[in-house]
């Protein structure tokens, strides 16, 4: 099976480029800590996340350091809390679940962009920089009035 | 990766060089449209 | 050189079957192309749906008929032709039989499903995900859909071993990419079987009280990339095999084609966290792990990228052409059984290039869930795939039918291909556009309270439903060739099987089904086995049923 050189020098181009993409995504995930979104089951069953902490009393809290813990229950149609007002500059740490069917839980303009899933703890960073109001919205399509699910996160 | 210089191809009969170009081209869109999203997942951080 | 065989007319009875399957699909894409176009309506702002029709049963109607009934309809009628006319010139009576229970067994899916989802019973989206629970003859439905697809798959490989006992050395190139194709299949389904056979047939009938949500959905996903394989191996097969012949030229290389398939069949499938990226339960590390793999399968791609350019060049120059680009202008641009296919490949660039950011692990929060991700599939299996079954539509319904293909057909199929690459330019654009804004998918009309954000993306909704207006009259004008296809006049039409060019041995290795399969399990293993068991383990005692439409 011969290969023409020049293909070969395509496909050798190519794979650089793929290793180059994936160093990229690598370094800044492993390195700088800008992971996808993830965490673990909650432990209990999902239509009792509010029985339990931390989605006992959902909203915002700060922590010593100075960064904020967002606990955020998702569910059909809506967020509780629907609205978050954070400091400008804050480091915040969302925790979302649902209590129900998967939904999205994003803010567009920036990367927070996560799925809550119904019995886990889905677990994203972000650091709010610009001061604004930003739409959330639910971008998982969860049933009937699923174009309506939205929130709002006020920065100031 | 832009400034390889196009190898000359060996004598299979007729040339690939103009395949070689398209797909470097080809190429060039992949990485200027990664990179354009990549750009803006770091500005967005 | 012609070989008698690709000039042999097709068995009438196994053509029936064929075209029944051929026909089926364009059926689909009908009633698919009706529920698109009103969703690009609803959504732009422009009607708003009577009592009796939601537009999530819409979606949903528009993502299975397209996106798993048109699809599997023809490839699996083309699959059949294509190792008809090279493996034996007609089917094993076995084959034949196989090919019609599994049509039947197909046809009485899909209309059981779209019964379901018109009765607002399963309105769930083409990828029902738990803990939405549709109604059980929904899960029926999609079961016999895919244990018809096996069926189908079964009488392909019969005929594949028939030829196999019969002869000796490398089986027919489209032979041989039509039994890859169906064993990645097979072994995609697996998931899918799995989740509704082991979970959601059960729960949603009231037997097991709870759901796994993370382990259906991983399930679904093992199944859900490679699909999009399945639907792209048989356009590659018309690319490597069809369109050389088509211009007048010979297959570039017929083993690196092969190896290309054998690389698709083992990196296709165990990648499928790459449309799980935002969800928790998997660890970031097992998601780069499958970006990694994902990113494999870009390769073959590449491969066939150079293959298709590379036939080009060396057809225009055999023709005469001179200088760096003159062999573009030998290509038979008014000839549709290539155009249709070449605007499939072209869009291929743009579609490959938002797959590859879509997989890009963290860099998918810029786009998950967005109108960028349904911009990006309507470039890949609603353009590239679409347009080169439409292009083998044009030659295999005539030769199927014993009809011919009149200069008149070429210049409606150029026309209705034309038709299409601008309708899709202008919808999948503005959602490529609106999804980097963040306006998300899967959603109806909305300014979410006439919130600023929301209404800027308005504009942008409206030129999708001119872009999708403009398609639907694409499909409208698709069905109108179908339909003068199988009414022009009787006769001849070639089925293009190329030559390859030069007579190199194929390595007996690609055809030792065992180590490829064998290849592809352990990359399974390697890539599922931890964080699937991981996910079976944790404490999430899973979801009760909800039905939230």
């Amino acid at each position: 099976m011969t290969i023409h050189r020049l293909e070969k020098i395509w496909i050798g181009m190519g794979l650089a480029l793929l290793v180059v993409f994936l160093a990229l995504v690598g370094v800044a995930a492993f390195a700088f800590g800008m992971h996808p979104p993830t965490g673990h089951a909650l432990g209990v069953e999902p239509e009792r996340a509010t029985e339990v902490p931390p989605f006992d009393r959902p909203g915002l809290v700060r922590n010593a350091d100075g960064s904020y813990d967002a606990y955020v229950v998702a569910f059909a149609f809506s967020y509780s809390p629907a609205t978050l007002e954070i400091p400008a500059g804050a480091t915040v740490h969302f925790y979302v679940t649902s209590t129900d069917v998967v939904h999205g839980f994003s803010i567009p303009g920036t990367n927070v962009n996560l799925m809550a899933v119904p019995g886990e703890v889905n677990h994203v960073v972000h650091t709010f920089d610009k001061p604004g109001t930003y739409l959330l919205i639910c971008n998982e399509y969860c049933g009937a009035a699923h174009e309506m699910m939205a929130g709002t996160v006020v920065v100031r | 990766m832009e400034g390889r210089k196009h190898a000359r191809s060996k004598g299979h009969g007729t040339t690939l060089v103009g395949t070689f170009v398209s797909v470097c081209l080809l190429g060039a869109v992949l990485a200027a449209a990664w990179f354009g999203v990549f750009g803006l997942f770091l500005a967005r951080q | 050189m012609e070989t008698a065989k690709t000039s042999e007319r097709f068995d009438r009875g196994d053509a029936r079957m064929m075209l029944a399957h051929v026909l089926f699909a364009f059926a689909a894409l009908l009633v698919g192309g009706v529920a698109g176009l009103l969703q690009g309506l609803v959504r732009g702002g422009v009607v708003t749906l009577p009592a009796g029709i939601g537009y999530y049963q819409l979606l949903t109607a528009h993502g299975v008929l397209m996106a798993l009934v048109f699809t599997t309809f023809f490839i699996f009628g083309f699959l059949f032709s294509a190792v008809a006319k090279t493996a034996g010139g007609v089917l094993t009576p076995a084959a034949r039989r196989l090919g019609w229970i599994g049509f039947w067994m197909m046809a009485a899916g899909t209309l059981l499903g779209t019964v379901m989802i018109l009765l607002n019973k399963a309105t769930v989206l083409y990828t029902f995900y738990a803990p939405m629970k549709a109604s059980p003859l929904f899960y029926a439905a999609l079961a016999l859909v895919v244990l018809g697809s096996w069926v189908d798959s079964f009488g392909v490989l019969c005929q594949y071993r028939n030829w196999r006992r019969l002869n000796s050395g490398s089986a027919p190139i489209l032979t041989f990419m039509a039994v890859v194709t169906v064993l990645l299949w097979l072994v995609a389904t697996l998931g899918v079987v799995a989740t509704v056979a082991l979970q959601f047939l059960p729960w949603s009938l009231g037997w097991v009280e709870r759901i796994d949500v993370m382990v259906s959905r991983t399930l679904f996903w093992y199944f859900g990339h490679p699909l999009v394989y399945f639907w792209l191996l048989p356009a590659y097969m018309c690319w490597y095999v069809v369109v050389p012949k088509v211009i007048g030229g010979r297959m570039f290389s017929d083993s690196l084609a092969r190896l290309a398939f054998l690389l698709f069949l083992v990196f296709s499938v165990p990648v499928g966290f790459h449309h799980q990226l935002m969800e928790p339960g998997i660890s970031s590390a097992w998601k780069y792990v499958q970006v990694v793999l994902t990113f494999m399968v870009v390769v073959p791609s590449l491969m066939t990228a150079f293959a298709m350019f590379a036939t080009f060049e060396t057809t225009g120059r055999r023709l005469g052409a001179t200088g760096l680009f003159g062999w573009w202008k030998k290509l038979p641009w008014r000839d549709v059984r290539f155009f249709a296919p070449f605007m499939g490949m072209l869009i291929f660039i743009p579609a490959g290039a938002g797959g590859l950011i879509n997989a890009s692990h963290e860099m998918n929060a810029v786009v998950h869930n967005t109108l960028w991700v349904t911009g990006h599939f309507h470039l890949t299996v609603a353009t590239t795939v679409a347009l080169t079954f439409f292009g083998i539509a044009y030659w295999l319904i005539p030769a199927l039918a014993g009809r011919t293909l009149t200069p008149a057909m070429h210049r409606l199929g150029i026309a209705q291909t034309v038709v299409w690459v601008v309708g899709m330019a202008i919808m999948s654009g503005a959602m490529h556009a609106v999804g980097l804004l963040g306006s998300p998918r899967r959603t109806a009309y909305t300014t979410y309270g006439d919130n600023p954000e929301a209404v800027a993306w308005m504009p942008y909704h409206v030129a999708m439903a001119v872009g999708g207006t403009i398609l639907f009259v694409g499909v409208l004008m698709m069905v109108w060739n179908v339909a003068a296809l199988l009414r022009s006049p009787r006769g001849e039409t070639e089925y293009p099987v190329a030559e390859a060019e030069s007579a190199e041995p194929v390595p007996a290795l690609f055809e030792r089904w065992g180590v490829w399969l064998g290849v592809l399990a352990a990359l399974i293993v390697a890539a599922y086995a931890v964080p699937l068991s991981e996910l079976l383990n944790s404490p999430n005692p899973g979801s009760k049923p909800w039905v939230t439409w």
